[in-house]
């Protein structure tokens, strides 16, 4: 008897130094998370198998997602109404209306009444396929303009990359669903898919455009789709193709000699972690510099960074005009000088804005 | 990232090799520089979870110099881990056997006692006298400067120097200089 | 819960923005705000004062915010905003006064929309630096490219002070000058 409660005694002192010691434990190789509540041991492992279900559901289609117009508080005259208030924008009720309806709705609402047996369905609704049209060609005329004057040394090839990669569907759609057509959009399939959402976004400029006028259109162009360029490098997004050949045609154009790779350090040429930097030269004046793990690699990256010099789109040249500078900006309607054509000597001749 | 980033970083944390030379150094106090390349410290970029250390390569690693006593009197100590197994080794004696031990043990001690430590000391290179295998003389990008000047030593001046050299005594007595033939003074 | 714990389970990242909101111009975030209140429950009672006082004035000073009203018979009130990301932001107001209720609006109406989480920077740029990366060997001499190394001129230490020998020397001289000058007087 003695013993047992001489047992039971230690072990309530026991229990009693863990919990002491609970607030006291330096967390070392034996403490466990729980000790200090941290339940990650189980809560990450748990989040992540959940998040595999869910793309797995996703995938198959399985996985719900709530039509937002479906809820009880939904007033689309009201979402219409905020949404050009939200932009700062005045849009044309009928117009918008008319841009927000996708030509799959339309087909759809029409083939449900003919299924409830009317045989003539009049439907008072216009899909946005001309006003996506239209809008399109604003923003692909609009974006090629301004990078021309804002850019005027890069060359013709760029811009037009530079302008199809903004108005390529990824970008379009982007921009559609950030600034809130995910729930506008009417449309058969939902989620929207992103063609139907850069349809869409194309139609809201087009709208904006039989609205208010190419002036608030153009301003809303480079304000929501140009702006997709800000904090990212544009000669990733147009990358020169064999540029020695390119960097050698034009100072032959310039009547330059041949530019001249050379090796201004190295270190650890022996090594896996070699690192090399190549500085290119013509006439013996420095045109570029570049790095790699090869001479080739920092050869073909010298090579760049020369180019980028001479169409001033390094890191340190001024970023592109936005906001209060984008309106003193002249656009340019002429096109830049193309990669065949390019020479110092021409460029000299280029007015800057 | 893009292919400008990706060389970018390859460069900014691209490994410099560092060629020293510990002839008549202190090795205490040259292990201290050594030390800051091997850790990375030198560096901006520094921060404890960078792997930004750096390889240096030091010659004539046998031609160190200890201050003082530290010759005789520093002793090195180890234990091979059995009964009776630990050994005291003097600074001369250990030098004897392996000239680049007391460079490798001192900075050793000084790098942090961290998971890092081994791997760092995989970026020391030592070598006994000037003479390195090319394959890693290649790598070498750039050269320590020493801590404290060579002193020169008699036979280094020619024999113009030492007689133009101002003489307080003249040099009646049968002097024996080591290494100088007597005709010279 | 810590700030660690904190981080761990509800992430850090930098300072972010959606679809480079201000770089043009700005677009408030709240696309939508929905009131949930009970009409008789004590609970509401704060909520039902907002509704009367204060709901007219906010939403005529945010006209981009879509306001609904929802009442539920006998459940806590409660707050849902929904953000242009498509994200949303519940907090319950049960048994809130006005005042609290205005201020939850406001931190409502202000934020982006992506979750409150740790900021490992205030603020963040692409292009950290215009003047381009820093390498280890930046501002180096490129004469230093052709150098054979082991390098002597390289490896020399500064000097620091004058040895006794040249200070000798030194003496010497200036004697020798001081007696040629009497010579000649």
């Amino acid at each position: 008897m003695a013993t047992k409660l001489k047992l039971g005694h230690s072990l309530c002192t026991s229990l009693l130094t863990r919990v002491a010691r609970k607030q006291l434990t330096v967390r070392n190789i034996n403490t466990t998370a729980s000790v200090f509540a941290i339940e990650a041991r189980w809560t990450a492992p748990y989040l992540r198998d959940l998040a595999k279900r869910k793309k797995i559901m996703e995938e198959k289609g399985l996985f719900p997602q709530d039509k937002r117009s479906e809820y009880i508080e939904w007033n689309y005259d009201a979402e219409l109404y905020a949404f050009g208030k939200r932009l700062q924008e005045e849009f044309e009720d009928e117009v918008l209306r008319a841009a927000l309806t996708d030509a799959s709705y339309i087909r759809q609402e029409i083939q449900r009444q003919q299924d409830l047996g009317v045989s003539s369905p009049a439907l008072m609704m216009s899909s946005n396929e001309e006003l996506s049209d239209g809008g399109a060609k604003v923003i692909t005329d609009y974006s090629s303009k301004f990078l021309r004057a804002a850019l005027p040394l890069f060359p013709e090839e760029g811009i037009s990359a530079v302008t199809e990669y903004l108005s390529s569907e990824v970008v379009l759609a982007e921009v559609g669903f950030g600034i809130g057509l995910r729930d506008l959009i009417l449309c058969q399939e939902h989620p929207p898919a992103p063609s139907t959402a850069a349809r869409a976004l194309q139609a809201v400029v087009g709208a904006l455009h039989a609205s208010s006028g190419l002036a608030r259109t153009q301003a809303f162009v480079r304000d929501f789709v140009l702006a997709h360029l800000s904090g990212k490098d544009i000669n990733s997004i147009w990358k020169v193709e064999d540029p020695m050949k390119v960097l050698s045609g034009i100072l032959a154009r310039s009547g330059c000699g041949e530019p001249e790779p050379r090796i201004i350090f190295q270190s650890g040429k022996n090594t896996i972690q070699a690192v090399y930097q190549v500085g290119i030269y013509t006439d013996k004046n420095f045109i570029g510099s570049g790095y790699g793990e090869t001479v080739g690699e920092a050869v073909e990256q010298a090579t760049h960074d020369a180019l980028r010099r001479l169409f001033h789109t390094t890191d340190s040249t001024t970023p592109l005009p936005f906001g209060p500078a984008a309106a003193d900006l002249t656009l340019k309607e002429s096109s830049n000088l193309t990669l065949q054509d390019w020479s110092l000597e021409k460029a000299k001749n280029v007015v800057s804005c | 990232m893009s292919a400008v980033g990706r060389v970018q970083q390859w460069a900014t944390f691209g490994r410099m090799w560092y060629l020293f030379d510990a002839k008549w150094q202190n090795p205490f106090h040259s292990a201290d520089k050594i030390k800051d390349i091997l850790t990375g410290t030198h560096k901006p970029i520094y921060h404890d979870l960078n792997d930004c250390g750096d390889h240096v390569v030091v010659i004539n690693s046998s031609d160190i110099a200890l201050p003082g006593v530290e010759w005789e009197k520093r002793v090195y100590f180890h234990h091979t881990g059995y009964a009776k197994g630990a050994s005291w080794t003097l600074a001369w004696e250990l030098h004897h056997k392996d000239p680049t031990m007391i460079l490798r043990k001192t900075v050793y001690s000084k790098l942090g006692k961290n998971l890092l430590r081994r791997g760092r000391m995989e970026k020391l290179h030592i070598f006994p006298d000037d003479k390195i295998p090319d394959s890693i003389l290649e790598n070498v990008s750039a050269q320590l400067r020493q801590m404290r000047p060579i002193p020169k030593r008699l036979d280094h001046y020619t024999r113009e120097e030492v007689e133009k050299f101002p003489k307080v005594v003249p040099a009646q007595i049968n002097l024996h200089l080591i290494g100088v033939p007597h005709t010279s003074i | 819960m810590t700030t660690k714990t904190w981080r761990l389970f509800w992430g850090s990242g930098p300072a972010r923005v959606p679809l480079q909101n201000g770089v043009g111009r700005y677009v408030q975030q709240l696309q939508r705000i929905t009131f949930k209140f009970c009409k008789t429950h004590g609970g509401s009672l704060g909520m039902r004062e907002y509704i009367e006082k204060d709901l007219v004035e906010f939403a005529r000073h945010n006209p981009g915010v879509v306001v609904y009203l929802k009442p539920r018979r006998h459940r806590s009130p409660c707050l849902k905003a929904e953000y242009l990301n498509g994200e949303d932001d519940y907090i319950s107001t049960q048994k809130h006064t006005c005042e609290d209720i205005k201020k939850w609006v406001e931190y409502l109406r202000c934020r982006s929309g992506y979750p409150v989480e740790h900021l490992i920077n205030y603020h963040h740029t692409d292009h950290p630096s215009i003047q381009g990366p820093w390498t280890p060997w930046l501002h180096r001499d490129h004469k230093l490219n052709v150098v054979q190394y082991p390098n002597e001129e390289l490896s020399t230490a500064h000097k620091v002070k004058k040895t006794a020998t040249e200070e000798l020397m030194e003496l010497y001289e200036k004697q020798k000058m001081l007696t040629e000058m009497e010579k000649t007087s």
